[in-house]
């Protein structure tokens, strides 16, 4: 008995009690619609965080992981809740719940078959999951400030071009070098 | 000295089960999820009532003195004028046909984004001061007392609906939630409480004409550099006819399309459009905004910045009017503007495409053409000379802007044009587009970036699809028919779905626009290299 077994043998309860409570992070009245509505474009955050639940599982039980397909699931599930009513922790925090939930689930086995230094192997392996998500959230606010700089310039390009004919200069320089004091 | 919690107790965000009901719950005004409030000057000028300094991170809003007293008259008077609004107060029978298909509640998860919940806090105090069951009865028939964090709570879920109508669709009894939500914002206008982002155009638009407050000469210009650009690209030299008396047309669109990007370009396609079919237009330079943000003030305001199009039909005695690609400035025009401000000027007349001769019957009221059915009628008469080729670089998909679609049922004329101007289109997802369209998430005013986070929640659903269609068929441009979704669908696709660009649909219409005497194409009318084509 090895731990991929384990997780092989109870990899749909695993992923179930950790997609609830991925949902759990969401308020009670609509934890109900995430978990129902199997429609990708009706439910897209019940369907991407169920999706990408899976792909994040197959790679933490340690089988060969296409990194790509990886980083675009943590992406995925990360895009979105990087914009939602979340601190930080509540955003990226999920990803340490697997743990939890591991440890819950299949604590009896493990101490049964002493499985404790695979055990530390695929937590470490959340650890790195967690990481990547942790350079995906920031990626997402720095993409969201920037829009905002980007929104503003488009909505003036045509008064920062012709204040820029007027002034004969790139908007911006300052009108006149001032000395270094 | 504490010790530390586990990740379980750290990322957890609320109880299992709530604690307390949803009359009791308050919204939290973090940044990034509330508009900033309206210049105490603009409100002035405009007349607006209790035009007073606040701001939604306070805790005391200073709302006026007698404002139990402001909201209920307002209530009252606004039950008397609309009937349907008393109807709409009435008549839910809380079914939740409608909860799940708001853009907000999908994105944000937030249950007070469901539009049944959303009507509700409106709901909720109409019962208590205009229901028998309701002042009997109190919390048990769902009435409630108002009190100021009510008010609070209208704010921040009423600006959090881009009126967009996507539940009305599915409402079993046709509640308009837009018109809750447009009547529950006049009445937060009545205790003088507005935002910058709607007010300042507003303000700009009543004094100059247009949201950005731009002076004739200023308009003009800008509209003159554009020519420089479209000489650039084509060899040709326009002059566009501003403020000209006897043209038949004046032509208005959203100033959106004059000054912002990509909006520019779009622009640029209709003066190529008209050019090459020799148009008999004028443009106004007070008429100089088709855009009416009064619309999501007060219906009153919305009516005020609407009659310039009718005064400018008259003054330049136009037969009709010519209306560009937007979105809300069609709902206006199409639900509204002939109660507003109809009957049409007395020499204005249905309009009658010059070039085909089609008349317009379905615009024998107001007199006003939307651009995408009067370009789609002049490729059905093969009146214009098209090499989609030019376009073949692009995998294109279309937006359908929520009040063209829903509003006036402008579904098939624009796909018709950019099937004609496109070789490679793909429709987003059946339950995406048409009539059950997402919104962009940022209508109705609220295409500010001091929310660019509640935008890009309400944008998720649309952003979604957009991937979708990007991943399986290599969509990399989306088109659309609306200047405020020129303005909120780039950052929406750059979060989404990034790679994808944003186009109007006359731009590709005029890439593909084979112009008499113009020189070869090398270049899009952003002045990038068309593939395939570049100078040998």
């Amino acid at each position: 008995m090895t731990i991929r077994d384990l997780l092989a043998e109870h990899k749909d309860a695993i992923i179930h009690k950790w997609i609830d409570a991925m949902y759990g992070t969401y308020p009670f009245d609509t934890v109900g619609f995430l978990r129902s509505s199997r429609d990708q474009f009706s439910n897209p955050v019940g369907h991407t965080t169920a999706a990408s639940a899976v792909v994040i599982f197959d790679a933490i039980a340690g089988d060969d992981v296409d990194e790509a397909r990886l980083s675009e699931a943590i992406e995925d599930v990360i895009r979105i809740r990087a914009i939602q009513n979340f601190s930080p922790e509540q955003a990226v925090g999920v990803l340490f719940v697997l743990k939890t939930v591991l440890r819950k689930m299949l604590r009896a086995a493990i101490v049964q078959h002493g499985l404790h230094d695979e055990q530390l192997e695929v937590e470490s392996r959340i650890d790195t999951v967690a990481l990547m998500a942790f350079g995906k959230y920031a990626a997402c606010r720095e993409r969201l400030h920037m829009m905002k700089v980007d929104d503003f310039k488009r909505g003036y390009a045509q008064l920062l071009r012709r204040a820029e004919r007027i002034l004969d200069k790139p908007v911006g320089e300052p009108d006149t070098q001032k000395p270094i004091a | 000295m504490s010790k530390l919690p586990t990740p379980d107790k750290l990322i957890a965000t609320i109880p299992a089960f709530p604690m307390e009901g949803w009359m009791d719950t308050k919204p939290d005004f973090k940044p990034g999820t509330w508009c900033y409030p309206a210049k105490v000057d603009n409100m002035k000028a405009l007349g607006m009532p209790n035009p007073h300094e606040w701001s939604a991170d306070q805790e005391d809003w200073n709302l006026p003195e007698n404002w139990e007293e402001i909201i209920y008259e307002g209530l009252k008077s606004r039950l008397a004028k609309h009937r349907s609004l008393k109807v709409f107060m009435d008549i839910c029978v809380r079914c939740g046909a409608c909860a799940d298909k708001c853009h907000f509640f999908i994105g944000t998860g937030d249950p007070k984004n469901m539009p049944v919940l959303r009507a509700e806090l409106l709901r909720s105090v109409y019962r208590r001061d205009f229901t028998t069951a309701g002042k009997l009865l109190g919390k048990l028939a769902g009435a409630r007392k108002l009190d100021k964090d009510v008010i609070k709570e209208w704010f921040y879920y009423f600006y959090q609906c881009t009126e967009c109508r996507r539940c009305s669709l599915f409402c079993p009894y046709g509640i308009d939630t837009a018109e809750i939500t447009a009547i529950a914002r006049e009445l937060l206008h009545e205790l003088g409480l507005g935002i910058h982002w709607i007010m300042e155009p507003v303000f700009n638009c009543n004094r100059t004409g247009n949201h950005l407050g731009i002076q004739p000469h200023a308009f003009k210009e800008i509209v003159e550099f554009l020519c420089e650009d479209i000489e650039t690209v084509t060899g040709i030299k326009i002059n566009p006819p501003f403020n000209e008396k006897g043209h038949e047309i004046v032509f208005i669109t959203p100033s959106g399309d004059v000054f912002a990007d990509p909006g520019i370009y779009t622009f640029m396609g209709y003066l190529m459009l008209f050019h090459e079919i020799g148009l008999d237009y004028t443009l106004s330079t007070y008429a100089s905004e088709g855009g009416n943000f009064g619309s999501f003030t007060t219906f009153d305001m919305a009516k005020k910045l609407n009659a310039k199009m009718y005064a400018e039909a008259e003054r330049l005695g136009s037969k009709w009017i010519l209306g560009g690609e937007c979105g809300h400035m069609w709902r206006v025009v199409h639900q509204y503007m002939d109660t507003f401000n109809g009957p049409t000027p007395p020499k204005m007349e249905v309009p009658r495409s010059p070039i085909t001769g089609t008349v317009f019957k379905n615009a024998a009221s107001t007199k006003m053409v939307h651009i995408a059915e009067f370009t789609a009628d002049l490729i059905k008469h093969n009146k214009l000379r098209l090499d989609p080729s030019r376009n073949d670089h692009l995998t294109v998909t279309f937006h359908d802007s929520c009040n063209p679609a829903r509003g006036m049922g402008l579904l098939d004329e624009p796909r018709y044009v950019l099937q004609n101007v496109c070789n490679n289109y793909v429709d987003m997802p059946e339950n995406t587009i048409r009539e059950q369209t997402f919104c962009c998430g940022g209508g109705s005013g609220l295409n500010t970036d001091e929310i660019m986070e509640i935008r890009m929640r309400g944008g998720l659903p649309r952003g979604n699809a957009l991937r979708y269609v990007q991943q399986k068929h290599g969509v990399n441009t989306m088109a659309c028919i609306c200047a405020i979704d020129r303005a909120t669908l780039p950052p929406l696709a750059n979060y989404w779905a990034p790679g994808v660009t944003v186009y109007g649909t006359h731009e590709l219409v005029a890439n593909a626009l084979v112009m008499r005497g113009e020189q070869k194409r090398t270049m899009d009318l952003r002045q990038e290299e068309l593939p395939g084509m570049e100078d040998e």
